[in-house]
C-alpha cells in the first residue's frame, strides 16, 4: 500500500465519518425538537381539556324564590339553626385566578359520599423544585364549603406556564350585546347570584428546553347552563332576603347566594 | 499469481452511493417527523380558532336569542387579526337542514297515491290514505327541521409553502332552536 493510497483511504474515511456524525447529530436535534414540541402541544391539549370540562359544567344553584326557600334559609340563619353556613354554588374569578363550583367531579371509589358537584380552582404557582418556572395548578374538592380559596386536593396540570389569564362574559353592557370583564364575583356586587355566560382563557406556555419557544393560546368556553335567574327575579330575591335577615357570616353569601338545601 | 488487494474505484463509488442513499433516507425521515409535528401543531391551532368562532356564535345566540344564527347570512369570510394567526383565513356557512328521506318519501307517497287511485281499496285505509299520512308526516318533519335547525360550517385555512397554498380544517355544528320546536304548529 502506497502513501497516496493511505491518504486517499483516510480522506474517504474522514468524509464518511463527518457525514455520519453530522447526520446523527442533526437527527438527535430534530428528535429533541419534535419530542419537545409534542410535549408542548400535549400539555396544551391537556390544559384545555381540563378547562373545557370544568368550566362548561360550572354549576349554579340559586335559592328558589317562588317557594320562599331563601327567606326560610335566612330565617334559619338568623335563629342560629344553621351553625355552619354552606354555599351551594359560587363563581369567583379574577384576571389570574378562578374559583367556582362545577358538576364535573368524577367519583372514583364506589359508594363514596360524593356527588358530581365539586369546588374547583385554577391558578399559577411557582414550582417548588424549579425556581423561575410556574405550574398550572388545579384544586378540587367534592365538598363545597365557604373556604373558596382553600382545601381540596391539589394537582399540577402543566409545568412551564408563563402566564394565565381569564376574562368573563356578561350579557349586560356595551348596549347589551354583552361585554368581557376581568373580574367576576357571584357572591357580591354587580354579578351577585349570576354566573358568566362564557370564560375566555389565555395561556402562554414556554418550552422547558428552550425558553424562547413560546405558545400563546386563547380559548373561549361557554358554560353549558349558566342557570341564571332573570335580572328582575334576582333583584327581588336579593332585596327580600337582605331586608328580612342579618348579613351572612362569610363574604360568600351576601345574603342571597344562600344554599338551596 | 498477482493477488487483487484493496478496493477498486467502482467498489468505493458504489459503497459511497449506498451510504448517501441511506443518509438521504434517514434525513428525509427526520423531515417527515418535523413536518408531521408542524401539521399537528397547526391543526390544534386551527381547531382552537374554529371552536372559538363557534363559541362566539353560541354566546351571541344566548344573548340575542337563537334567531341570531338565522340572521347570520348564508356565507361569510374573513381573516384572523391575532398575531398567532397571521395570514390565516376563515369562512362560515350557515345552511338549512333538509329531511334526508323527504325526496324518497315523496316519491313513495306519489306511487302509493297513484296505486290507490287506480286500484281502489288496496291499502288498509283505502284510496291512498296511507300515502296522504306519510306525505303529511314527511312535510311536517321537513318544515320542522327547516325552521328549527341550522348547520354551521366553519372552515379555517392556513398558509403553507410560503403562502402559495392553503391547508384547511372544517368544523360542522348543528344549532337547534328549541323555542321553534316547542311552538311548532303542524301543517294539516
Amino acid at each position: 500500500m502506497t502513501l497516496i493510497e493511505v491518504i486517499i483511504a483516510l480522506a474517504i474515511f474522514s468524509i464518511i465519518s463527518v457525514f455520519t456524525v453530522s447526520s446523527t447529530d442533526i437527527g438527535m436535534r430534530i428528535k429533541k425538537k419534535v419530542s419537545d414540541q409534542s410535549d408542548y402541544y400535549q400539555a396544551l391539549r391537556t390544559i384545555l381539556r381540563y378547562f373545557d370540562r370544568d368550566i362548561s359544567l360550572a354549576y349554579h344553584a340559586f335559592p328558589d324564590t317562588k317557594t320562599g326557600q331563601m327567606e326560610r334559609l335566612q330565617a334559619a340563619k338568623t335563629n342560629l339553626l344553621l351553625t355552619v353556613y354552606t354555599p351551594s354554588s359560587y363563581f369567583k374569578g379574577t384576571k389570574e385566578k378562578l374559583f367556582f363550583t362545577s358538576s364535573s367531579h368524577q367519583r372514583i371509589y364506589k359508594d363514596t359520599n360524593e356527588t358530581d358537584t365539586c369546588k374547583v380552582s385554577y391558578y399559577l404557582e411557582q414550582d417548588p423544585d424549579h425556581p423561575g418556572i410556574d405550574n398550572l395548578v388545579k384544586r378540587e374538592s367534592p365538598f363545597i364549603d365557604d373556604k373558596i380559596e382553600e382545601s381540596g386536593a391539589k394537582y399540577v396540570i402543566a409545568s412551564g406556564v408563563q402566564s394565565l389569564s381569564f376574562r368573563y362574559f356578561s350579557p349586560k353592557g356595551v348596549t347589551d350585546d354583552g361585554t368581557w370583564t376581568d373580574r367576576w364575583d357571584s357572591t357580591e356586587g354587580e354579578y351577585i347570584n349570576t354566573f358568566p355566560l362564557a370564560v375566555e382563557v389565555t395561556i402562554v406556555l414556554e418550552s422547558l428546553q428552550n425558553k424562547d419557544n413560546k405558545l400563546k393560546v386563547v380559548e373561549k368556553i361557554k358554560l353549558l347552563s349558566p342557570n341564571n335567574l332573570d335580572s328582575t327575579a334576582i333583584t327581588t330575591a336579593t332585596s327580600t332576603a337582605t331586608s328580612t335577615a342579618q348579613p351572612a357570616s362569610t363574604s360568600i353569601g351576601g345574603g342571597s347566594n344562600a344554599a338551596a338545601q | 499469481m498477482k493477488l487483487n488487494k484493496g478496493f477498486t474505484l467502482i467498489e468505493v463509488m458504489i459503497a459511497l452511493m449506498i451510504l448517501a442513499i441511506t443518509l438521504i433516507a434517514l434525513s428525509s425521515g427526520q423531515g417527515v417527523a418535523l413536518s408531521s409535528t408542524r401539521k399537528a401543531k397547526l391543526t390544534t391551532m386551527a381547531t382552537i380558532a374554529a371552536k372559538n368562532m363557534m363559541a362566539d356564535i353560541e354566546i351571541m345566540s344566548e344573548v340575542k336569542g337563537v334567531t341570531y344564527v338565522k340572521d347570520l347570512g348564508e356565507k361569510a369570510e374573513g381573516e384572523f387579526t391575532d398575531d398567532e394567526y397571521k395570514g390565516w383565513k376563515w369562512t362560515r356557512e350557515v345552511k338549512e337542514v333538509t329531511f334526508p328521506l323527504s325526496a324518497i318519501m315523496k316519491m313513495f307517497t306519489a306511487q302509493e297515491k297513484a296505486a290507490g287511485e287506480s286500484e281502489g281499496e288496496q291499502t288498509p285505509l283505502g284510496g291512498g290514505a296511507e300515502a296522504q299520512i306519510l306525505d303529511l308526516v314527511s312535510t311536517n318533519i321537513e318544515k320542522l327541521m327547516k325552521d328549527s335547525i341550522r348547520e354551521i360550517t366553519v372552515t379555517v385555512s392556513w398558509p403553507v409553502k410560503a403562502g402559495k397554498a392553503f391547508s384547511s380544517m372544517k368544523l360542522v355544528y348543528y344549532v337547534v332552536d328549541f323555542e321553534t320546536v316547542q311552538n311548532f304548529v303542524p301543517v294539516m
